[in-house]
């Protein structure tokens, strides 16, 4: 008879497994122990050898089992801030279709948080193109529901908001003011402010915004760590810290907030002071499910708004009408050499956003002239627009991309208008990546794009842009690959594919459980997989409620 | 209550934009000069000079303050423009690969703040082989092409052969924009310079007029442009103290015309 000692604590069956362990891709039954997996095979055998008299036994009923998910890339702070937020977002990232819908999710929201009359109600991902109504939302929607409270309404592109009245007489914004050089407002007919500003319209408004503070960020821990977890993700990351957030994390990990693993990236400026001073921090572990991975340097922007850098042109004019623009390095050559030294000599991960090619050019130079040394896992992050001579050259010096297919389903139209279906097409080339064993994640960039791991395995799969255009057939991956981009490569990503990514012994008790099997179910179905269940090592930290919140 | 002038200085790194701000701030009797820099590392201010430190802020104990940037510049601003008593004029430095010129129209709409031409500093050492860089040369150029003036540094450091291609390149990259060679003390440039672009041959009478009007508000103005009744033919236009001509141009000059500079004394933004 099995004694309690060699027991597992809890045994997992009845549904599929997909261990992502290439040398048993699947399996009936999972035994955890401790936190870590300790068996894993046929349900028989992992019973006999596992099940002991107070093993709780985890019935899957059916669901399908993977590894947790690691996050690829992503700002964990907006999950912070936006804790606290109203989600009015057009489906598939929010429930608004038209402005009632809008209304009534301020409403909910307000209920819900019980925010009080002359308490702020705050909300982003308001899309004025993709409600029905054909008009954009003012003030006069929102006043006669919200009297008593000002309101701040983020546009999806967080480059403006809209206010109801209460809110522009809150922040001192005179509706009668002229338009600034370079601001957008839009205007009633008789001219005053109607609600919405954008750009440097909205630069008065976003200057006395209020801004959680500190113990609000730390009691949304929780709440942020749930986002994360609700969407599958054991592991979750902020590249880089904003320098006021890197304070914020250590405090979080010192009152023991986490109970997903956060890893933090060091932004480039801060980096060389961090160093000098503080060395340790980015030698060690995990301290209390917080560590400092390396440090994040960004070296260009973004190609929907033209100021990502390729090595030629656009053939659509710039941001401000330029010809043959071809954007910029966000960047100079000698500081990112500088900072590629730097990192190298102390054993520092680097994770470089790279969208055009010729910022991966850079990046490039920059990791030859420090000598090019193996296995540092250079990221590449984005690396849209990489050219097949640069992943050529990721497969010889072992540096990795973390991929963003999200962008052929939300800018795959806007990327063949700008560059042309022969660059276009091959953005985010992950197939011919796989092809050259080159690793790779795959990642939400939250919250540019939503968390959601099954939509970004579906965009990785099926490429289709909005308009039904598929951005690049040949880089379609299979589900396969698709979901190693999310487990077992983005662990060696992170350097933890000894602990991480795949479902073996010996790893971290970090699952996480769906509605269905992303490999069995039509390409098309997979972003409507939900999670049902996530478990870090062996805890469950997120259950399915059996009526949905929308948050 | 009058603006505040805000002034972007740019250049590529090591252009000498920091030792540039560090001069200013030091050199300043009486006015309260902010000058806002991305950290404070570069900046290097001389001991005798500082007077408190805080947080983002260096006082001076010359009644002027450096600060850093942080997250965002307009906010950056707006918090300078807190000060009491409200600075005189504020400088701010522009990272190495940024365009001034954007950085000071996004400072537009900050209130109580009038944004002149960007300062760029130019390295003769490198500045002409900076521009041709196949990474960093397009944006050196438009650093260059968009500065209201420019500060040519480390002329020092270069033979007369040097010098004078630089500051041909210069004439040709940056028409009309006043170059200052001076010492760093003096980076204003005495005067401001307006470039306007005629979109092909335009109204004679109406230029005639204009070109009138010109001489009461500027001293010195010079360009290029055809009319609607000649359209063939382009003619030279230059101003000089209260007269102007129109010289028709030569054969080989033609295809430049459409535009007229004009400098003037510099205005206070107020």
């Amino acid at each position: 008879m099995m004694s309690d000692v060699t027991a597992a604590d809890k045994i997992y069956a009845g549904g599929p497994i997909l261990t992502m362990d290439e040398a048993r891709p699947a399996a009936q039954a999972v035994a955890v122990l401790d936190g870590r997996i300790v068996g894993v095979g046929d349900a028989a055998e992992v019973l006999a050898q596992w099940r002991g008299p107070s093993t709780e036994m985890v019935d899957l009923g059916g669901r399908t089992m993977l590894p947790g998910f690691l996050d690829g890339h992503s700002h964990f702070i907006n999950a912070v801030r936006l804790a606290s937020w109203a989600n009015v977002s057009a489906p598939p990232v929010g429930p608004v279709r038209a402005i009632p819908d809008l209304v009534a999710a301020l409403q909910s929201h307000r209920e819900k948080r019980g925010i009080a009359p002359g308490q702020w109600i705050m909300a982003y991902g308001y899309d004025p193109t993709a409600t029905s109504d054909g008009r954009t939302l003012t003030r006069a929607d929102l006043d006669p529901a919200f009297p008593d409270n000002p309101v701040l309404i983020l546009h999806v592109s967080l480059h403006g908001a809209v206010l109801n009245t209460l809110g522009f007489t809150t922040v001192g914004f005179d509706v009668n003011a002229p338009t600034p050089p370079m601001g957008m407002t839009e205007r009633y007919p008789n001219g005053e402010a109607s609600g919405l500003v954008m750009e440097n319209s909205f630069l008065p408004v976003y200057m006395k915004m209020p801004s959680p503070s500190e113990q609000d960020q730390l009691d949304n821990m929780d709440a942020a760590q749930q986002l994360y977890a609700s969407n599958g993700y054991t592991t979750a990351q902020d590249a880089p810290m904003e320098p006021p957030t890197r304070p914020l994390y250590h405090k979080a990990a010192e009152q023991k907030r986490f109970y997903i693993d956060f890893v933090g990236y060091v932004n480039w400026g801060e980096f060389p002071k961090l160093l000098e001073t503080k060395g340790e921090p980015f030698l060690g572990g995990y301290a209390n499910r917080f560590r400092i991975g390396g440090v994040k340097v960004i070296c260009d922007g973004s190609p929907q708004g033209k100021t990502a850098f390729w090595s030629r042109p656009l053939v659509t004019p710039g941001p401000n009408g330029q010809k043959d623009w071809r954007g910029e390095p966000n960047v100079a050559p000698e500081e990112l050499d500088a900072l590629v030294k730097l990192a190298y000599d102390n054993g520092i991960q680097i994770m470089a956003h790279c969208n055009g090619d010729a910022a991966i050019d850079m990046l490039l130079d920059a990791h030859a002239a420090a000598g090019a040394p193996p296995d540092r896992r250079t990221v590449v992050i984005h690396s849209q627009f990489v050219r097949p001579d640069q992943l050529k050259k990721y497969a010889d010096n072992d540096i990795m991309a973390s991929f963003f297919t999200n962008h052929t389903f939300f800018w795959g139209d806007v990327h063949v208008e700008n560059l042309g279906k022969e660059r276009a097409y091959f953005m985010s080339p992950a197939k011919s990546a796989a092809a050259m064993g080159i690793h790779f994640s795959n990642h939400s960039d939250f919250a540019v794009t939503p968390l959601n791991p099954m939509f970004i395995l579906w965009t990785s799969v099926a490429r289709t842009s909005r308009s039904g255009q598929i951005i690049g057939p040949d880089e379609r991956l299979t589900p396969h690959q698709g979901l190693r981009a999310l487990t077992i490569d983005a662990a060696h990503q992170y350097g933890e594919e000894d602990d991480k990514g795949s479902i073996a012994p010996g790893k971290l008790a970090d699952f996480a459980i769906l509605d269905a099997d992303p490999t069995a179910v039509p390409v098309d179905a997979i972003k409507d997989i939900k999670v049902v269940e996530t478990v870090k090592e062996g805890k469950t930290v997120y259950r399915h409620a059996a009526e949905a919140a929308t948050a | 209550m009058s603006a505040v002038p805000v002034r972007v200085i740019g250049g590529y790194l090591g252009a000498g934009k920091t030792t540039l701000l560090n001069a200013l701030l030091e050199a300043s009797t009486g006015e309260r000069i902010v000058v806002l820099v991305n950290d404070f590392g570069s900046v290097n201010i001389d001991a005798r000079f500082v007077g408190s430190r805080a947080g983002d802020t260096i006082e001076l104990t010359n009644g002027c303050a450096c600060c850093t940037i942080g997250d965002d510049l307009a906010l950056a601003v707006h918090r300078a423009l807190e000060r009491s008593p409200l600075p005189d004029r504020i400088y701010v430095e522009a990272s190495g690969v940024a365009d001034p010129r954007r950085i000071g129209e996004r400072l537009a709409a900050v209130a109580g703040v009038c944004v002149e031409a960007p300062l760029v500093v130019a390295d003769a050492q490198n500045v002409v082989e900076r521009a041709r860089d196949r990474y960093v040369g397009e944006l050196v150029c438009r650093q260059l092409a968009g500065a209201g003036a420019l500060y040519l540094s480390k002329l020092d450091l270069v033979d007369e052969e040097r010098a004078g291609a630089v500051r041909e390149f210069l004439a040709e990259i940056a028409a009309g924009v006043p170059t200052s060679e001076r010492d760093a003390l003096r980076p204003e440039p005495e005067f401001e310079s307006t470039t306007v672009y005629y979109d092909g041959p335009i109204d004679r009478a109406l230029f005639i007029a204009e070109a009138q009007a010109l001489t009461r508000t500027h001293h010195r103005a010079k360009g290029m442009v055809s009319f609607t009744d000649e359209p063939g033919r382009s003619y030279i236009f230059q101003l000089a103290g209260s007269t102007w001509s129109l010289e028709p141009a030569g054969e080989g000059e033609a295809a430049r015309d459409g535009f007229v500079v004009a400098i003037a004394p510099r205005s206070d933004c107020a």
